[in-house]
């Protein structure tokens, strides 16, 4: 496996008290402790037994903990001795396991980060533990638990030696990116928000309609298990227009509503129209509210290679991002946002495995590069922001095959319209003509999707363009891709499609994983065109980290 | 031998030990899963906690999970396969869901060869490829012949020194 062998290669091994960090250690007490505690609420006191509890418990701690340290002990010696590792010139092998024996091989080209720190049992004994991180996830890969100084030394030594043989290193490109950074107050204004267009883009998302629903739907949910058991402890009635509100407290709030007998029906519609129309202006001043605090003064510059966004009322929050670091760019057009002839643009970075860009992406919210944005700008901004040469207002657009698409699309809506009209059923005969229109709105949706569905290979980038109510295009560059997948299912197979996923290393805010670009429905010899044009096309690339 | 060839695309599928190894997996998974679930109903009378589970047939149940694992296993067996080549590592798999894979080997962060038990007895290994990508993040090829994982190992994760050692003595 290993060919070329240096004075680097002997297998090495953790130092022997890297045992004591070990969690399993703290089973025998906590289990102990559960067990316990378990037969103290669970057996009736007497006397006899209260008196003699603590001695027993203490006698059972001892001798359990005697027999459960044991097999624990002999378990780690055994782990201690199957991790080993080898330091080589250009990488680190490390061997682990016990019952299934892995070789990691990690190449110091592919290190994104070490960590080395020193817990008290560290610096009591004259150790230090070892992180060290590639890309592939945002958790430690190689964790050396407890090593000698001389061996984090001797690794240092050789990570830098390797680093003055590769001209693109980490630590030259840290300190690039880091000289960037602090230079990146000044230049390019791309965009900004004013208030107003805070007011616009709070109607866009109204995220005020989502977190009353979710709200709404808690109290709904919690009323209907308790209400019955609270309602009876506090009651006091109210009559606000023609309803009548009897409020039920207790920890749990809930209102009842009548309505009062001698209200005319033209007075009732009336008083709702105006509670709808209080409650949506309720909804949008939150919405104003969330919007001006989370985008107030939006502000997006390009410092040569740095993107700058700021923005926020009472935290401002800034981020700096490489422009090497998008993977991939997406413009989303809502029904709302066409309204004003907007749009908005959503990036995807590499950087979310450092814990300083979870925080900043937090604040910024969604790596939005521009919240809203009109229509116009939209093109010169992605322009600005891709590699070269991304012809992005191309119009040689590949469409998949309508006629069959909206069938296989109608399929999957067919299983809701079944599942609906059998719910119609059980409840009235009369609501089954609901089932009628429910088919025609079935057929209708998959049409408009079939023809929604595009797509395009450019030079150097592959776009995506779906959706009729929401719109979406993505833009993923060749030298961005990771792995490029082919799915079919049965319905896949039976209409001869494919679904092609192209994955990206880029990450939604809090770590939820995200495939940029999934296209569905092509068909299946076009779609192994694209995967080998994709895969000869990014391995021909280096991807610039 | 370990590997046929499939002619019509020059992908690999995997031989009779491949199978030997999976099925060994699945029947000691099974034996596991019986000997715990028995030692669970056996420490629960011991300490007379009754949980109405006496009635349950366990045994029936694990069988029909082993049945059905067990020809999930064998068929999936046939429609597993992969190619490396020069660019890029591809793997098929699926049963009911047809999955191609391809990993430029530019895009590898790292990669392990993990031996478990049952694939020690036949010598045989599962090469696992891991990519910045969320959900390509490890990329695995079971049951490959040990020599053969250490093999595409060496070739997917090169060594950079010796081959820029070769590209300084060709020029």
């Amino acid at each position: 496996m290993i060919p070329k062998r240096s004075e680097n290669d002997a297998w090495r091994r953790l130092h022997l008290t890297h045992m004591l960090h070990s969690k399993w250690l703290l089973m025998p007490p906590v289990g102990f402790v559960g067990v316990f505690l378990f037969l103290f609420f669970t057996t009736v006191p007497t006397p006899d037994i209260s008196r003699r509890f603590v001695l027993i418990g203490i006698l059972t701690f001892l001798i359990s903990n005697f027999f459960m340290y044991l097999p624990i002990l002999a378990f780690l010696l055994l782990r201690h001795y199957s991790y080993r590792f080898q330091f080589h010139d250009d990488r680190l092998v490390v061997r682990k396991g016990l019952f299934e024996v892995n070789d990691t091989v990690v190449r110091y080209a592919m290190l994104h980060g070490l960590d080395s720190t020193r817990s008290p049992l560290h610096r009591l004994f004259g150790t230090v533990r070892i992180n060290l991180q590639t890309r592939s996830t945002m958790f430690a890969e190689i964790d050396l638990r407890s090593v000698r100084p001389s061996v984090a030394e001797e690794l240092s030594h050789l990570l830098s030696n390797y680093q003055e043989r590769q001209t693109n290193s980490i630590v030259s490109e840290r300190a690039v990116e880091e000289s960037d950074q602090t230079n990146a107050h000044d230049g390019t204004l791309l965009h900004s928000m004013s208030i107003l267009e805070c007011c616009k883009l709070s109607f866009v998302r109204n995220r005020a309609a989502v977190i009353l629903s979710v709200i709404a739907t808690f109290f709904v949910s919690r009323f209907s298990q308790l209400g019955s058991l609270l309602g009876d402890s506090m009651k006091f009635s109210l009559t606000v227009g023609p309803i009548d509100l009897t409020f039920l407290g207790g920890l749990i709030p809930w209102v009842e509503i009548s309505i009062l007998e001698s209200v005319e029906t033209w007075e009732l519609a009336l008083f709702l129209a105006i509670v709808v129309c209080v409650f949506l202006v309720i909804l949008s001043i939150i919405s104003l509210v969330l919007a001006i605090v989370q985008f107030f003064k939006f502000q997006l510059t390009l410092n040569d290679t740095i993107l700058r966004g700021e923005s926020g009322l009472f935290i401002r929050a800034v981020q700096n991002t490489p422009l090497h670091r998008l993977q991939a760019i997406k413009i989303i057009s809502t029904i709302r946002s066409r309204l004003f002839g907007r749009e908005s643009i959503w990036f995807g970075t590499s950087a979310l495995p450092a814990f300083e860009a979870q925080q900043s992406q937090l604040f910024l919210l969604s790596n939005w590069l521009a919240p809203l944005i009109p229509s116009d700008k939209t093109r010169e901004i992605t322009r600005r922001v891709l590699p070269p040469n991304v012809d992005f207002e191309s119009e040689s657009w590949e469409t998949i095959n309508v006629s069959r698409v909206w069938k296989r699309r109608l399929n999957l809506h067919l299983v809701y319209v079944v599942a609906f009209t059998v719910i119609f059923a059980l409840v009235s005969l009369w609501l089954l003509a609901i089932t009628v229109f429910l088919v025609l709105w079935a057929v209708l949706v998959s049409k408009l999707y079939a023809r929604s569905l595009r797509y395009q290979l450019l030079d150097n980038a592959i776009m995506y363009r779906k959706g009729w109510w929401s719109r979406s295009w993505t833009i993923v560059p060749f030298d961005k891709i990771q792995s490029v997948k082919l799915i079919q299912n049965l319905f896949d197979r039976r209409f001869g499609m494919a679904t092609l996923n192209v994955d990206v290393a880029s990450y939604l805010p809090l770590n939820i994983p995200k495939c940029m670009l999934r296209i569905p429905y092509i068909q299946v010899e076009r779609c192994r065109e694209i995967q080998n044009i994709l895969i000869r096309e990014s391995s021909r690339r280096e991807n610039e980290w | 031998m370990i590997h046929s060839q499939d002619d019509s695309d020059q992908f690999f599928r995997l031989g009779p030990k491949a199978l030997i190894a999976a099925v060994s997996k699945c029947c000691g998974v099974f034996v596991v899963l019986c000997i715990g679930s028995l030692w669970i109903r056996f420490s629960l009378g011991l300490l007379g906690v009754s949980w109405d589970l006496d009635s349950f047939p366990l045994i029936p149940t694990l069988l029909v999970f082993f049945v059905w694992s067990l020809v999930l296993t064998v068929v999936g067996h046939f429609f597993r396969s992969y190619k490396l080549d020069e660019q890029c590592l591809h793997t098929r798999e699926g049963v009911i869901w047809h999955k191609h894979t391809a990993v430029p080997l530019n895009r590898v962060q790292h990669a392990e060869v993990a031996r478990g038990p049952f694939e020690r007895m036949v010598r045989l290994a599962t090469l696992t490829v891991h990519t910045a990508g969320p959900t390509s993040y490890a990329v695995d090829v079971k049951y490959l012949d040990l020599d053969l994982a250490n093999e595409m190992l060496s070739k997917i994760v090169p060594h950079e020194l010796e081959q820029s050692e070769d590209d300084s003595k060709t020029e």
